[in-house]
């Protein structure tokens, strides 16, 4: 049994070895999306374009406005002298907050009045519309809360903020959305890169008619079946590694929980996606159906249905239903438990078993139909 | 395999829901011999060999193949049969001495053989110095030399060779029986399909298979007698075409009449007769006749005359 599939995998590793395009396309599809996804798609919202119409021109508004360019949040774009330039600098794109201080603003502030601060939000993208206008609330109160304190002081009384709030956010301080994006982003890359390889391999020798002379030799489907695998499995390995380690060095995000368990779970990961793509397998018979159904079956369902980007939470209970059986959905629990937060494996024990049942499941499936075949 | 077959076919059949795609074939093929598998396609010759190679099983009869039962023990059956496919089934893309470590893996020869019978196949297709070559850069003739060597890497008692010869030059054909006598003489049973009838005379023994049945199963002198009760003429005439339109329209004193090159053969009973009729019919036709020889049945004459009597049955 081990000479014949040792016999196929070199055979296999051969031909992966061979095929320089095959090759190219397993190790530049990964990085790519890695380096696409982790970098350049962001929600954080950052550097947000910033117009100020300081009527006032006082020690005390420019204080003000000192407190938005320290953070790196907003860029102050420009000064503007009224309102009217400002409506027009949202209308054209060149700011998205224009925050006008009236012309009685240091002289209220001292007198102990409360003041109007106006901030005029570009709305087109409500994302970006809903932080910024949040951003400026917050940092208008806590501006507000200094000046309070300061007059407080100055009286000589202790100052008192009746409902002190101090978020703090775990496991993610600074809210980079990367480390929420590349725990998914390993899913989606072995996903596709396990079902893809195995399905589009076995098809070959399908269509070559040389799965033809495996089926007269004495190799017995498992033996063929192991054999086909046994290189894409070591490749998935190596690829998750780097995987981990690209978003260690390039990301910031150690394995802060237990390497062994989360090695296990992306272990039953790719043997699960192994399976799938020999089931696949046996129902194309061209290279191009592979494709098409491998694709079909990883891309979209683990781009949209897995929370990779769009929360579960938050999806239509239909939807919500369907992600039951889109495997990357559970890998993604473990990830972003063992990565982020460190977890004991109680916290995610269910998502766990999933993924050993994804394996076993896809696994019996594919050596059932595979026996039909060969 | 004291009976000396190295395989025997008794009431094999094989249905595919209603439609019988080989119905109740029986033959034996001798140890070493060279047996030619024959009909048109769609006949049931791959089903029948796929049934022997184990990938199959009968709906019913049975089948030994050297020596096991090929329902009961196909994987004894996988290990002592070679079979070389229709399409060329190596791996292109990897050179032939990696093909060759292939095989060799898969049907565990023995480590201290590998070099042996890797040297033997190289020799034997001859591809001495071009082990690192890929398959697709040989011309078709070693190719199909390379893959027949192949099927015999890891010694097999019989061999099945699916219309080897297909899209092949005449020279390398040749070649490629020659290999083929040669594998033969060394002991090696050969079971060979071919649409060729000029291959199908240099085998042993010929079994010809017309909608799933076995319709003549013989040496191919065997054939030529057995099956052939009638004469065979062979008719020269100045306009073949038309010739051969008046002859078929006759019946009685004649059975069939083909088409041979510019020559007319017609199957008859009684040869005096026919040539006075053949004579007195062209020749009101204003055709002359230029010869009327009678001779030994070529195979394709036999397979003409068995198929139009099937088709007469049904």
């Amino acid at each position: 049994m081990i000479e014949r599939i040792f016999a196929i995998a070199r055979k296999e590793f051969y031909q992966i070895w061979r095929d320089k395009r095959s090759l190219g396309m397993l190790a530049f599809v990964p990085t790519f999306t890695i380096l696409l996804f982790g970098f350049a798609l962001s929600f954080d919202t950052k550097h947000i374009k910033l117009a100020v119409a300081d009527l006032d021109q006082t020690n005390q508004s420019r204080q003000f406005v000192q407190s938005f360019l320290h953070s790196e949040y907003f860029d102050l774009v420009t000064e503007i002298p009224s309102t009217v330039e400002g409506q027009k600098m949202i209308e054209v794109g060149t700011a998205d907050v224009v925050v006008v201080i009236p012309v009685d603003f240091s002289k209220k502030m001292i007198g102990g009045e409360s003041v109007d601060i106006q901030a005029l939000v570009n709305g087109g993208n409500s994302n970006v519309a809903t932080t910024a206008a949040n951003y400026v609330g917050i940092f208008a109160q806590n501006y507000s809360s200094r000046i309070r304190t300061a007059a407080m002081q100055k009286i000589g009384r202790a100052a008192y903020i009746p409902v002190d709030y101090r978020p703090r956010i775990w496991f993610n301080p600074e809210l980079k959305s990367s480390k929420y994006l590349v725990p998914g982003l390993m899913g989606y890359v072995m996903i596709i890169s396990t079902v893809l390889s195995t399905a589009l391999s076995i098809v070959r020798e399908k269509e070559r008619g040389t799965i033809e002379q495996m089926m007269v030799s004495p190799v017995s489907s498992r033996e063929f079946m192991i054999g086909k695998t046994v290189p894409y499995f070591v490749i998935a390995c190596v690829l998750a590694t780097l995987i981990i380690l690209a978003g260690w060095l390039l990301f910031d995000i150690p394995v802060k929980g237990s390497i062994p368990i989360l090695s296990l779970a992306l272990l039953f990961f790719i043997i699960g996606g192994l399976g799938m793509g020999l089931a696949i397998s046996t129902l194309a018979s061209t290279q191009e159906s592979a494709f098409f159904l491998a694709t079909f079956a990883t891309v979209l369902p683990t781009q949209l249905l897995s929370g990779f980007i769009f929360p579960i939470e938050n999806m239509p209970v239909v939807l919500k239903a369907i992600t039951t059986i889109v495997p990357a959905k559970y890998l993604l629990v473990v990830l972003r438990g063992i990565l982020l937060k460190g977890s004991p494996i109680s916290a995610y024990w269910q998502s766990f078993l999933a993924l050993v049942i994804f394996a076993f499941l896809t696994m019996t499936l594919a050596i059932r139909r595979l026996k039909k075949t060969v | 395999m004291v009976s000396g077959n190295s395989i025997e076919v008794s009431n094999l059949t094989k249905r595919f829901g209603d439609f019988v795609a080989v119905g109740d074939v029986s033959f034996d093929v001798k140890e070493g011999e060279i047996f030619g598998f024959l009909g048109p396609n769609g006949s049931g010759k791959s089903t029948v060999i796929r049934m022997l190679c184990g990938l199959l099983d009968p709906t019913e009869g049975h089948a030994t193949v050297a020596g096991y039962d090929i329902a009961k023990n196909p994987d004894d059956v996988k290990r002592n049969i070679g079979y070389m496919s229709q399409k060329f089934s190596l791996y292109e893309d990897l050179t032939i001495e990696q093909n060759l470590d292939f095989f060799a893996g898969i049907y565990k020869i023995p480590r201290a053989r590998i070099a042996e019978r890797k040297k033997y196949v190289i020799d034997v297709a001859n591809l001495k110095g071009l082990e690192k070559r890929r398959p697709r850069e040989l011309p078709g003739g070693l190719r199909q030399r390379l893959a027949l060597a192949t099927s015999i890497l890891h010694e097999p008692k019989i061999v099945f060779l699916d219309e080897p010869t297909g899209g092949v030059d005449p020279i390398s054909r040749r070649k490629f029986w020659d290999l083929i006598y040669a594998l033969s003489e060394s002991g090696i049973t050969v079971f060979v399909t071919t649409h060729f009838l000029d291959e199908a005379e240099h085998c042993n023994n010929i079994g010809f298979l017309y909608f799933g049945k076995l319709i003549a199963y013989g040496s191919p002198k065997e054939l030529k007698t057995k099956y052939m009760t009638q004469s065979i003429l062979e008719v020269k005439a100045s306009q073949p075409a038309e010739a051969l339109t008046i002859l078929g329209n006759e019946s009685g004193w004649l059975d069939e009449t083909s088409i041979f090159g510019n020559n007319i053969h017609i199957s008859v009973d009684d040869v005096e007769l026919a040539e006075r009729n053949v004579r007195k019919l062209l020749t009101s036709n204003d055709i002359t006749v230029l010869g009327i020889e009678e001779i030994e049945p070529s195979l394709e004459d036999i397979f003409i005359h068995l198929i139009d009597r099937e088709n007469k049955k049904s």
